[in-house]
C-alpha cells in the first residue's frame, strides 16, 4: 500500500454541494486530502501547472467536477483536462443535477470517467463515494484488475 | 349511338360553317394570322376584344390601330412560333379601363396557306387566375411566417420551462442539504420539536425535488418535437420489456400481468411507447387494493384502427374525476396513499399518445377497475 495520501480535487461552485460531498468522503473513512476550487478557471490554472514532483502543487488522483459553473463550465474544464497529456490520465467524475441524456452523452464523449447525478441527502452520496473509492482506490480491486 | 362512336367520324366531313360556329362560340379570343400580321380569321370573342380596346373615335383596320400594349402582343415577333411551332407568353396590358389585365397568348403554327405559314393565336384573360395564385402564394408565405413564429415561441417556451425547472433544483437541493447539516452538526443541541420540523423541511424539499424532476420530464416530453423518424415498433416486445422493468414490483405484490393477444407492429417511437405501457401498468398496480392484482394488456380492431387497452382490477375512478386524470399534477388521492405519485404519469402518457396522432380514453367505475384504451396512429402489420 502506498504511503502517500491520495489527493482529491473538487471543482464545485455551490457551497452546500461541496459540503455534502466533503462530508460523504469523510463518512466513508477515505483517508485523503481534498482541495477545492470554486471555479473552472481556478481549477485549470492549478492543473496546468501541477506536477507530481512538486510538493507545492501536486497532481490530484481524482477529480469531482461540477457541470454547471459560471465562467469555464464543467464541459470546458473536462475538455481541457483530456486534451492535456500531462493531466489527461486523471479520472474525472462529472457532478450534475441534470439527467438530460444529451448532457450525459456529451460528457462521456469528452472523456468523463463517470457521471454522478447530485443526490438528495448524504446517505445517497456516501454510497456513490464508496463505490468510486472501491473502483479507483481500493488495493484489492486494483490488484485484481491489473 | 355513343358519343365515342360519333367522334369517330372523320373531322373533315364537318362543313366549314360549323367550324365558324365552334370558333365563334369559343369564349376566348382566337385568330389566325400570317407572319405579316394579316388577320385571316378571328372569332367573335376576338372581335369583341378588339372592339373594346380600340379608342372610340378610331376605326379598327389594322393591328397597329390598337392600344400599344395589345399591339405588342398581337403584333409581336413570331420567331419562336415559326421556328418551334409553339409559343406561350403572359403579358400585362391595360384595356379600356385603367385596370391591369393579364393576357396569356398561345401561338401555334397550324399549316401553310399556299407557301405562307399561318399562326393560330389564342388569348386567355388569366387575370383572375393570377390574382388567385398570388393570393395563394401570399397565404402560404403568411402561413409559413406564422409557423416559424410559432416554432420559435415554442422553442423559447421549452427553454424557459426547462431552465426554470432546472434552476429550481439547485436551491431545493440546498434547502435539503442545509437541513441535513443542521441535524448532523447540532442535533444534540436541538429540542425534539425542532428536529421534527427540520425533518419535515427535508421531506418537503425531497418531494419538491421529485415534482421538479417530473416537470422536467414533462417538458422534455411535451416540447421535444420528435425530429427523428418513426420506426417500426414491435408492441409485443415493447410491452414485454415494460413488464420486465416492473418485474420486482410485480413479484413483490404477487400481481399478475398478462398480454392477452398478439400485439401488432406499428410505426412510432419505441422508448416513448414503452413509457406509455410502463406508466399504465404501474398505475394499475399502484391504485389497486385487490387481494390478487390483475392487469391485462391487449388489442382489438375498431374502425380499421388498432385499439390497445390496459385493464386493471384496481380501485377505479369515479365518473366525475375521469376527465381530470390526464391533467398535469392532478392527483385524486392524498400524497400519503397509493405510493404518493406526483400526478404526472398520465399527463405524460397523454402527450406521448397525442404526438403519435392517437387518442386515449378510459372506462372505469369505483371498485370496478379501470381500463385505459388508446390508439397510436397508423399501424402496419
Amino acid at each position: 500500500m502506498s504511503e502517500v495520501k491520495k489527493l482529491i480535487m473538487i471543482v464545485e461552485d455551490s457551497h452546500h454541494d461541496y459540503d455534502l460531498l466533503k462530508r460523504a468522503i469523510d463518512k466513508t473513512g477515505f483517508d485523503c486530502d481534498v482541495i477545492r476550487f470554486e471555479s473552472g478557471d481556478d481549477a485549470i490554472a492549478y492543473l496546468q501547472n501541477s506536477n507530481n514532483n512538486n510538493d507545492e502543487q501536486p497532481q490530484p488522483d481524482f477529480i469531482f467536477l461540477d457541470l454547471n459553473m459560471p465562467g469555464l463550465d464543467g464541459r470546458d474544464v473536462l475538455k481541457k483536462i483530456k486534451e492535456n497529456d500531462n493531466i489527461s490520465k486523471i479520472p474525472v467524475a462529472i457532478l450534475t443535477s441534470s439527467e438530460k441524456e444529451s448532457d450525459i452523452e456529451k460528457c462521456y464523449e469528452l472523456g468523463a470517467n463517470t457521471f454522478i447525478p447530485k443526490p438528495m441527502g448524504l446517505d445517497n452520496f456516501i454510497i456513490t463515494v464508496e463505490s468510486i473509492k472501491a473502483f479507483w482506490f481500493d488495493e484489492v480491486l486494483n490488484e485484481n484488475s491489473i | 349511338m355513343s358519343l365515342k362512336k360519333k367522334t369517330h367520324k372523320p373531322l373533315n366531313v364537318i362543313p366549314k360553317a360549323y367550324w365558324q360556329d365552334i370558333a365563334n362560340n369559343y369564349p376566348d379570343p382566337v385568330c389566325i394570322k400570317t407572319k405579316e400580321q394579316d388577320i385571316r380569321f378571328s372569332n367573335q370573342a376576338f372581335k369583341d376584344l378588339i372592339e373594346s380596346s380600340v379608342p372610340e373615335e378610331t376605326e379598327f383596320s389594322a393591328i397597329s390601330d390598337l392600344p400599344e400594349d395589345l399591339t405588342e402582343i398581337l403584333d409581336g415577333p413570331d420567331k419562336t412560333v415559326l421556328r418551334h411551332g409553339f409559343e406561350e407568353s403572359i403579358d400585362g396590358i391595360k384595356l379600356g379601363t385603367d385596370e391591369m389585365r393579364f393576357l396569356k397568348t398561345r401561338k401555334i403554327l397550324i399549316g401553310q396557306d399556299h407557301t405562307e405559314p399561318l399562326i393560330l393565336m389564342i388569348l386567355n384573360d388569366v387575370t383572375e387566375h393570377m390574382k388567385a395564385e398570388d393570393e395563394i402564394i401570399d397565404n402560404s408565405v403568411a402561413m409559413e411566417r406564422r409557423n416559424r413564429k410559432l416554432a420559435q415561441s415554442n422553442e423559447a417556451l421549452q427553454e424557459f420551462a426547462y431552465a426554470a425547472a432546472h434552476d429550481l433544483k439547485e436551491p431545493i437541493r440546498g434547502m435539503h442539504n442545509y437541513a441535513e447539516f443542521v441535524l448532523a452538526d447540532y442535533r444534540e443541541d436541538l429540542p425534539h420539536g425542532a428536529i421534527e420540523y427540520i425533518e419535515k423541511i427535508q421531506a418537503m424539499s425531497k418531494r419538491m425535488d421529485v415534482m421538479v424532476h417530473s416537470l422536467l420530464k414533462y417538458c422534455e416530453t411535451t416540447f421535444s418535437e420528435e425530429e427523428r423518424p418513426k420506426q417500426p415498433c414491435n408492441i409485443e416486445k415493447i410491452v414485454e420489456s415494460a413488464i420486465e422493468d416492473l418485474q420486482a414490483r410485480i413479484q413483490e405484490e404477487s400481481a399478475s400481468v398478462q398480454i392477452k393477444n398478439k400485439l401488432p407492429i406499428i410505426y412510432g417511437y419505441e422508448d416513448r411507447i414503452r413509457e406509455v405501457f410502463g406508466n399504465l401498468i404501474l398505475n394499475g398496480l399502484k391504485y389497486n387494493e385487490s387481494d390478487k392484482k390483475m392487469i391485462e394488456i391487449g388489442v382489438f380492431s375498431e374502425a380499421g384502427q388498432d385499439v390497445f387497452y390496459v385493464k386493471d382490477n384496481g380501485i377505479g375512478i369515479a365518473q366525475e374525476h375521469q376527465d381530470k386524470v390526464f391533467r398535469i399534477f392532478k392527483r385524486l388521492h392524498s400524497k400519503e396513499t397509493y405510493g404518493g405519485g406526483t400526478g404526472i404519469g398520465l399527463a405524460i402518457v397523454k402527450r406521448i399518445i397525442e404526438y403519435h396522432n392517437g387518442s386515449i380514453w378510459l372506462n372505469s367505475a369505483p371498485n370496478m377497475g379501470t381500463t385505459f384504451y388508446f390508439t397510436l396512429g397508423d399501424s402496419l402489420r
